[in-house]
């Protein structure tokens, strides 16, 4: 009886262990997913900032409308530090761990150095693009805004590190 | 005054001559201006130029790397040592149509000869005066690095008998014209299907999934789906935004292709009004396909 009322003991100490192990990575996963979404929601906020730019280039938004997006932009990116990507790209959030939920390539994280310097060129791209902002007739706009996207947005990060979009 | 007759004669075959001649000038100048349309539309520049090495435009030694070996876009300058400055228009022509070097060698088809076989005579012509017109560049011939036992050239006769159809293309009656040329862009000079649909074990292209993706596009990119599916492909797309991703690479959502599509739009973005429009009918008419699974 006392042998039974021992393995009693230990197996409802493993399923404790084991419960609490799976509720505490459950709660990690949540943690994951609450960051690939508030890092989603960030580069969102900057594909807003470049349709308001787009939009000046194209007749449908005013000027103004088209400087509040590049300062949105300049503002964004100043934010983008190595303890900002530090803590918005944990190790273990990439499209391998969370499919369908994330496009960021496994990549990204084998090629951190390149990572950490690109959001100061995106800064310095953008700074110029203000100046074509501020005074530029809309189709000059429209080429900048595509030249800075290609150049910085694709070229030194989404070409390398994120999965196609579907669109 | 038969000196006199003789004199005028003279000046009327002379002033007759150089009037020929400008003529001339100007067809010359018309086919090498028709010709640098059809090469930007073609995008020629994306795999005969060395960007990444700093290469001469056309001048070859850009590396296409393939399940098969790196190949790399050969120098399309007339320079005669290097490039193509010793072939005829008959050696142009069997190139694109044929698919066949100016010795009559076939061609690896990495040159998307099976694309460039549905151009006209004349637009071939014209893109050879183009080429012809530029300056020649001396550049390093670069050996394609073939993977046995595909570096056996004969193979390829089994290839094209399996997956070449010779051209030109033919308009599709029932269609509008303006449905056909854009056909004729995106299959014959555009050559957007090399790309956009999947190939076989053989890299021949799986013509049933036509413009449903390739999970293994140039480079080892992804291209997407551009069929009218709804869920997959386009089909939730007006004819206008087909068209500004054309012009301007901006897709509906805002993102700006990149990779390989944002050398196509270099050229895309190029083109006539009319054309860009032609090209958009024909890519929204494309049968709805799920995307090629990968």
């Amino acid at each position: 009886m006392r042998k039974l009322a021992h393995k009693l003991v230990l197996a409802a100490g493993a399923a404790a262990i084991l419960g609490a192990g799976t509720i505490a990575v459950s709660a990690q996963q949540g943690d994951k997913l609450a960051i690939i979404k508030a890092r989603q929601d960030f580069m969102e906020d900057q594909q807003h900032a470049v349709g308001q730019i787009q939009a000046f280039a194209k007749g449908t938004g005013d000027r103004q409308g088209a400087i509040d997006g590049v300062n949105k932009l300049l503002d964004l990116s100043s934010k983008m530090d190595a303890k900002f990507l530090a803590a918005n790209f944990p190790t273990g959030t990439s499209a391998t761990d969370f499919p369908d939920k994330t496009n960021t390539k496994p990549e990204f994280w084998q090629h951190l150095d390149s990572v950490q310097a690109a959001p100061a060129k995106l800064h310095d791209a953008e700074l110029k693009l203000a100046d074509i902002v501020k005074t530029g007739t809309p189709e000059e706009v429209g080429q900048a805004m595509t030249s800075t996207y290609r150049g910085s947005c694709n070229g030194l990060c989404h070409d390398s590190y994120r999965l196609p979009l579907k669109h | 005054m038969t000196q006199f007759r003789v004199r005028l004669l003279a000046l009327l075959v002379l002033t007759a001559s150089c009037g020929g001649v400008a003529s001339a000038r100007a067809a010359d100048n018309a086919a090498i201006a028709r010709g640098a349309y059809l090469a930007t539309a073609a995008d020629c520049t994306a795999c005969h130029t060395d960007k990444k090495g700093g290469g001469q435009p056309f001048a070859g030694g850009r590396a296409l790397p393939t399940p098969f070996g790196t190949f790399y876009g050969p120098n399309i300058t007339p320079d005669p040592a290097t490039g193509i400055g010793n072939w005829s228009a008959a050696d142009f022509k069997r190139a694109l149509r044929e698919g066949k070097d100016d010795e009559s060698k076939y061609r690896y088809p990495v040159f998307p000869f099976t694309s460039f076989t549905g151009m006209s005579d004349q637009d071939i012509a014209d893109l050879y005066a183009y080429f012809m017109s530029l300056p020649p560049v001396n550049g390093r011939a670069h050996r394609n690095e073939v993977k046995f036992p595909f570096n056996w050239r004969f193979l390829l006769a089994g290839w094209r008998a399996l997956f070449f159809t010779e051209g030109p293309l033919q308009p599709v009656a029932g269609q509008s014209e303006e449905w056909n040329r854009g056909r004729y862009l995106a299959e014959a000079v555009a050559h957007c299907e090399e790309c956009h649909t999947p190939r076989n074990f053989l890299g021949g292209l799986d013509r049933s999934h036509a413009y449903a993706g390739n999970p293994h596009g140039p480079d080892g990119n992804e291209a997407p789906d551009i069929t009218s599916d709804k869920k997959d492909g386009i089909g939730g797309w007006k004819l206008d935004d087909i068209i500004e991703v054309l012009r301007t690479g901006t897709t509906p959502d805002g993102d700006i292709v990149g990779k390989g599509m944002a050398d196509v739009v270099d050229g895309t973005g190029k083109l006539a009004d009319a054309d860009r429009h032609a090209l958009a009918v024909y890519i929204q008419s494309l049968p709805a396909l799920p995307e090629t699974p990968k």
